[in-house]
């Protein structure tokens, strides 16, 4: 067994020299008086290694946040931190509510069985324990969640970039796809109303016009055009309509 | 105020001289290498009253006091005490008045002056012991230098209590001795390691019923009673000790013998306990450092096990009055031990001890004046080396 004494403190500098996650502590109120130069660099309590290898997590505290760090003795050789001081007016659990309801994917529960980080900016992580409703509420009112359902959901005030090199992103279901846009709506929901490829298009329209060219010259009319006036000359119909695949395009298609 | 054949006291309180006749008045002023303060502890007959009636035993007084012979004004008991506790009996029998005899005691005045403090410093112990006793007038300073400078931190306490608590069992000295903090009854401060103390000159003394006419009075033991620490405190079996990897977390063994208290491991973290939490000299042995800190966060642990070691042998001896006789002083004793050819002193228990702790007394009731000293040793130095007591106390 190892006795360890518990002691107050604030976080004096964040930036350790030796980028190990350390802080430096000055314990409150024994070393109130005391130089900073002398102060000691207190290595965390929880995180650190979960394996033997390159798993380590680490915890960022602001200069000035309060701690709770311990030492083997009051003589203070060495000691560790081990996690923030809970502040009972700062800590509002109405706050996070709000933040999390205005997602309305899902209802937030009980404070009992939520927990949550919350981060300088008002950004909130959260998970509750009793429905499984879990994600990140960004502080701009961006949001990706698990619902209670297991659906998940990505919302952003800004853009939703999604890249990949050399590979595919594949959106696939059973049920059907739906693009809401202001410009209007795709919808994919079946076998029978798959999306046209482009050579499929363009093959159709060559179908058209060469049906239209055929009923042109099939008229009985056929080879004349407009009326016939002095001095009579009369204008064979050579038929010319092409169509313009190339820039061809749809302002709205629904495949249904 | 002269007491007896060359004796003379001086008690001032409030900076007047307190003048009582010589029985009414017994006291003793003791020291001790363990205590930082020395203490004052006496009686007056105060039979009429009026000495409490003016204040002059309440507590918060400070009594001055000088004791010594009047031919030898090198050596004098000294110091200034504040009164911490004051006590009278039932008054005796016959008597008109709320009198009688005043039991007082107080401690050194450096203790009324101590103020908490969270200051840091970052230097040598023995700096850190000298700037924090520099604000009193000591009479003089003694103080052995240590070695490593490291941030030492006062944690919101005294001076006396930072000094005695965490700066003196975290020193040691070059020739790997504790280090002890004490007011001593010259009035003045210490901050000595054992090798230092021990290895100072020595006045010889004897206890020698059979052939005391040959020898000076001054220099004889009046009385005499010795008894040693129990081995029930030295560990017998062998111990544990863990280390751990920084690198990888492992854990390492090593199996230390009964006379090893610490050992620097290979690398890296170590912890190091036995099955009792405790060592050989009844020290609390689980500690915690890393291999890379500096030297003294290895070693003050190793040299402060030992602490209680030096200790083992203890006499109380009585004494003519000898002011020059203090906590860390040191003194020869020789005791009488006829032989069938000559007489002779004995081998077994004679030798150099240390002045663990002195009291110097004034006892009016029988008006004489003596010194009582608590001397120590580890052990005699001539036991050989392949016996147990010396296998584990080294």
């Amino acid at each position: 067994m190892i006795p360890v004494e518990l002691f107050y403190g604030i976080v004096e500098d964040n930036n350790d020299p030796l980028e190990k996650g350390r802080l430096k502590i000055r314990l409150l109120p024994e070393m109130e008086e005391a130089s900073s130069d002398h102060l000691p660099w207190l290595e965390p309590f929880f995180g650190g290694q979960n394996t033997k290898t390159t798993a380590y997590i680490k915890e960022s505290y602001d200069i000035g946040a309060p701690l709770w760090c311990f030492f083997y003795s009051s003589s203070f050789t060495r000691g560790w931190y081990i996690t923030g001081v809970f502040l009972e007016t700062p800590f509002n659990f109405d706050s996070i509510k709000s933040d999390l309801s205005s997602i309305a994917e899902d209802e937030v529960g009980e404070a009992s069985n939520i927990s949550f980080s919350r981060y300088r900016n008002g950004t909130v992580e959260f998970k509750d324990n009793s429905s499984g409703y879990m994600g990140v509420y960004h502080a701009s009112g961006s949001y990706a969640i698990f619902d209670s359902n297991g659906g998940i959901v990505a919302y952003s005030k800004s853009n939703i970039k999604m890249y990949t090199d050399d590979n595919m992103i594949e959106l696939k279901d059973t049920a059907g796809i739906v693009i809401n846009s202001g410009a209007g709506t795709i919808t994919f929901n079946g076998s029978g109303n798959t999306l046209v490829k482009y050579s499929e298009l363009s093959r159709i329209l060559s179908a058209i016009t060469s049906n239209m060219d055929a009923r042109i010259l099939s008229d009985p009319i056929s080879g004349v055009c407009g009326p016939v006036l002095p001095p009579f000359t009369i204008a064979t119909y050579a038929p010319t309509l092409t169509t313009d695949k190339i820039n061809m395009n749809a302002d709205k298609l629904e495949t249904s | 105020m002269q007491l007896d054949k060359g004796l003379f006291v001086e008690i001032k309180t409030n900076g007047k001289e307190l003048v009582i006749p010589a029985d009414w008045l017994s006291f003793s002023i003791n020291d001790s290498i363990h205590s930082i303060y020395n203490s004052f502890d006496s009686s007056i007959l105060d039979r009429s009253g009026k000495i409490s009636e003016v204040l002059l035993t309440t507590p918060g007084n400070i009594f001055s006091i000088k004791f010594g012979k009047e031919y030898d004004m090198e050596n004098i008991v000294e110091g200034s005490f504040v009164i911490n506790d004051d006590k009278m009996a039932s008054p005796d029998e016959g008597s008109k008045v709320y009198g009688g005899k005043v039991d007082l005691f107080g401690y050194h005045e450096w203790f009324n002056l101590q103020q908490e403090s969270s200051a840091s410093f970052k230097t040598k112990a023995s700096s850190v012991a000298n700037t924090l006793t520099n604000s009193y007038p000591w009479k003089g300073k003694n103080i052995t230098s240590t070695q490593e400078t490291k941030a030492w931190f006062q944690g919101l306490r005294t001076p006396a209590r930072f000094i005695q608590e965490i700066v003196t069992p975290k020193s040691f000295s070059n020739s790997l001795t504790p280090f002890f903090a004490f007011i001593n009854n010259k009035n003045e401060f210490n901050f000595l390691d054992y090798s230092t103390m021990f290895t100072g000159s020595a006045k010889n003394f004897y206890y020698s019923p059979g052939a005391s006419e040959n020898l000076d009075p001054s220099t004889l033991i009046h009385g005499i009673s010795r008894w040693s620490e129990s081995l029930k405190k030295a560990k017998m079996t062998k111990k544990k000790m863990s280390y751990r990897i920084t690198d990888s977390g492992e854990l390492e063994k090593l199996e230390l013998n009964s006379n090893d208290f610490y050992k620097k491991p290979p690398s890296d973290i170590y912890l190091v306990s036995n099955q009792e939490g405790r060592g050989p000299t009844n020290h609390i042995t689980t500690v915690y450092g890393r291999a890379g800190e500096s030297i003294s966060d290895m070693s003050y642990n190793e040299v402060n096990e030992m602490r209680e070691s030096f200790f083992r042998e203890r006499f109380i001896i009585l004494l003519s009055f000898d002011p020059s006789l203090v906590a860390g002083k040191t003194i020869n004793i020789y005791l009488y031990l006829p032989t069938d050819t000559n007489d002779s002193y004995s081998v077994r228990f004679s030798g150099k001890y240390l002045v663990e702790a002195s009291s110097h007394i004034w006892s009016g009731e029988t008006k004489s004046a003596m010194t009582k000293l608590v001397i120590s040793r580890k052990y005699n130095s001539s036991i050989p080396d392949d016996f147990q007591l010396k296998r584990i106390f080294k």
